[in-house]
This record gives C-alpha cells, structure tokens and sequence, in this order.
C-alpha cells in the first residue's frame, strides 16, 4: 500500500466522471458554452449530487456520489497507512456521514471534493487521537465565526479551480513530496528512505514546493 | 494583525496532520484571522483534489447495499457540549469559538503576576494547551524550547525581541529561540499557547512548576 510509484495527477479518472454524468440529468442545465463552464460543470456535479441528498433524501445520487469517492477514500485512508479493513470501514462511515450531514453542505462555499475530503479528514483524526479535530467549519451550520466575508465568498468559484491549476502546474517531485508528508502524513525521515534522498534535500523540496504552490494559488 | 502561521504548518492543519495541541491553538487562530482562514479553505481544497484523483481501491461487494440499509436509521447525532470552565475570564474577553467545546481549568500560579489553566483534558498533558494570563508588565517566565512554542494573543498584547503582537497574532517560536516575551504595559494579557515538544523551563520557579504542570 505504500507503493507511491502509480500516482500521478494526470486526470485518468474523467471517462469515469463522464460515465457518471450521462446518468445524472437531474441538475443538467442547457450549456452556456465555452470549456471553464463545462469543466466547472463537471467539478460540480458532485455538489448536485450533495444537495439532491439534502433536498430530496435522494438514494440514487447518493449511490453514483458512493460510487465515485468510497473507493477513493478507501484508497486514501490505505495511503496513510491504515489497513484494508479499517480503510473499507472507515470509507464507509465516511460516506454515512455524508448523507447524514448534507444539509449542512453550502456549493457556494466549498466544492464537494473539498467538504468530503475534510469530512474524511476528521473522520480519520478522531479515530487515532482521543479528542476531536478543532477544524469542524465546513460541517458547522451555524458558525458565526466563519461567515464568509465577501472576498472569502468568491474563493470559491474561481480559487477551486486556480487551486487546480495550480497543482498540476507542480512538477511531480513536488507534489509527490506534499503528498507524502501532508496527506499521507509521512514523516521526513521515512520521505527521505522512500525517495533514497538525503534528508536535507526532503526539507528544502518540501518548503520549496509549498512556497510555490502558494505563489501560483496566489496572495489574495 | 501580522503575525501569522507559516502555509507550511497551514497546510498541515488542512491535511490534518498537525497534532492536536497546536491544531486547537491555530483553529483558535483562523477564528480571529480571514487570511489565514482563506489559505486553510484553498489548502482543504488541495486536498479534495488530492482525494479526487486518489488511487481507487476496491471496496467489498456488499459496502453500498450495507451503507444503504444503515440511511433510514436516524443517528444520534452527538451533539458538542459547550466545556466545564472554571477560569473567570475577565469582561470583554470572548474566547475564540474553537475553545468553547473544551473544558478550561482554574487558574492558578506560574509565577509573580502570571497564571495559567489547563485547555482540555485529552492527550498527554505535555502537549495540552493551556491560557496564561499577565499582569501588564510582566514577563511570562524564561524557557527555551525542546519544541516549537505556539502562543495566540487573545487579549492585551505581547512584546519580544523580534516585534509587538496583538490580539489574533500567532507567535511560532522554534527550539533555537531564547524567547521571553512581556505582556504590554497598559493592560493584562491573555494568552493559548502550546508546546509541540517537550518544554524545558530554565529558571528556578520553572523547575518548581514543571513537575505541577505535568510537562
């Protein structure tokens, strides 16, 4: 599970979303046109499918959303080194969680493949440490603490797909090392035995990589 | 407000690979600060990426047909309850909405003019956050760092060699810094702090202390 030599960020997973989508008509709206509405489109079939679930307790768009991402988190729970098992079980709860919490899912603030993964995120935390992760927001229905402001209102339309663009613009050592050490929570030491690098060479394409991932996300 | 975390801790605070004692202090952080909490959504939203384009693994036959039957049970959905504090805060001071799920213990004395309570009650105590609360003027006591020292102005302000911190500003001190920062003259100071680490007091009323806080 730990073979990182597969991953890449090349998108093979878009026969996948198109498959997907040819079954889901329900939200489809007549095409504006142009490339950025279609791609955004895709993106956010997901968040349909979220709030189909919210809205309408929707069994079938919770079925494609499962179809799409328990596999994937399965796999990313595996990535950080739990076993099958836990990963299936957790995967799952994963996805429960999903559909009990839809409701407080807002598409204006966050794309569907951000709020699962923190969902994911928390479900993981709780299960290691005894107490719970403080980062909750994007569940929290009434938090005014995180009203967005209006600048913050506009992340997301455009900076989830900057964010996108962003990433790939990496080179693939670069994210190779994010990967490891933020979400795969791999310590620099076992970074630098998986790479065969020094460790020093580890840190420094680890803050370099983060440095320009901000950079190309850009300050505002 | 100028002083705040590094992306690179930023980041692991999205990924949640932060461990939990400084979790809840930068938590406490992105509460006061919309820029901070700006990069903590764009980095959640690297990692939806990074779980859409996940390597799939198969899940068993059966996993959609088990989750579906388990839909219709209502959940009891845990609700938070709001944390036993013991601590008076003084008026005016609103602590951050992340703190309000944690219990906070009594004060009690650090050294002349400072007082500290406990944050919480999960974790080995070393990491556990804790409040310290100065009269103006004085110095929070002298310690260098086996770890790095996370400390969130909540009221008043801080002053060290390297600058002035106010209400909101995250100070991020690292083992290689002598810090002794001392609360601003006209006011008492609040502070959440935190070592990732263990914390090594220097002075005689830390080696008396340190075996009472347990660090």
């Amino acid at each position: 599970m730990h073979d990182v030599s597969t991953f890449g960020f090349i998108d093979i997973h878009s026969t996948e979303r198109i498959l997907l989508r040819s079954k889901f008509n329900g939200c489809e709206q007549k095409a504006g046109a142009g490339r950025y509405v279609r791609r955004m489109k895709k993106i956010d079939e997901n968040s349909a499918r979220i709030v189909r679930i919210a809205q309408h307790a929707d069994k079938a768009a919770f079925a494609e959303l499962f179809s799409f991402y328990a596999p994937r988190i399965k796999g990313f729970f595996m990535r950080g080194g739990m076993a099958a098992g836990q990963a299936e079980e957790l995967a799952q709860e994963t996805m429960l969680t999903v559909w009990r919490k839809a409701a407080l899912f807002d598409p204006a603030k966050a794309a569907a493949s951000t709020w699962i993964f923190t969902v994911a995120r928390n479900l993981r935390i709780d299960l290691i440490r005894r107490e719970r992760y403080p980062a909750q927001h994007l569940l929290e229905e009434h938090d005014p603490e995180y009203e967005p402001t209006p600048s913050e209102g506009l992340l997301k339309a455009e900076s989830e797909e900057r964010i996108r663009t962003a990433i790939k613009a990496l080179s693939p050592e670069q994210i190779r090392v994010i990967h490891l050490h933020y979400f795969d929570d791999k310590p620099h030491s076992e970074i630098a035995e998986t790479l065969d690098l020094p460790l020093g060479t580890v840190k420094s394409r680890l803050r370099l990589a983060v440095q320009r991932l901000r950079s190309l996300i850009g300050e505002d | 407000m100028n002083n705040r975390p590094s992306d690179e801790i930023l980041m692991a605070f999205a990924s949640g690979t932060l461990s939990q004692g400084p979790a809840v202090v930068v938590a406490a952080h992105l509460a006061l600060c919309s820029e901070s909490r700006a990069r903590v959504r764009q980095y959640e939203a690297v990692g939806g990426f990074m779980l859409d384009d996940s390597p799939t693994v198969t899940m068993s036959a059966d996993s959609l047909e088990k989750v579906l039957g388990r839909l219709d049970i209502s959940s009891a959905a845990p609700v938070r309850d709001k944390g036993k504090w013991l601590a008076e805060m003084p008026d005016g001071l609103t602590l951050p909405d992340p703190l309000q799920h944690y219990d906070i213990g009594k004060w009690k004395f650090l050294a002349p003019g400072v007082q500290w309570s406990s944050v919480g009650k999960g974790g080995p105590s070393r990491s556990r956050p804790m409040l310290l609360r100065s009269k103006p003027g004085m110095v929070l006591p002298e310690h260098t760092h086996a770890g790095t020292e996370y400390t969130l102005v909540l009221k008043g302000s801080l002053h060290d060699e390297l600058g002035d911190y106010g209400v909101g500003d995250l100070i991020i001190a690292d083992a290689s810094l002598e810090h002794e920062p001392r609360a601003g003259p006209d006011e008492e100071c609040i502070c959440l702090a935190v070592v990732d680490g263990r914390l090594r007091m220097k002075s005689l009323i830390g080696r008396i202390v340190q075996p009472l806080m347990g660090f």
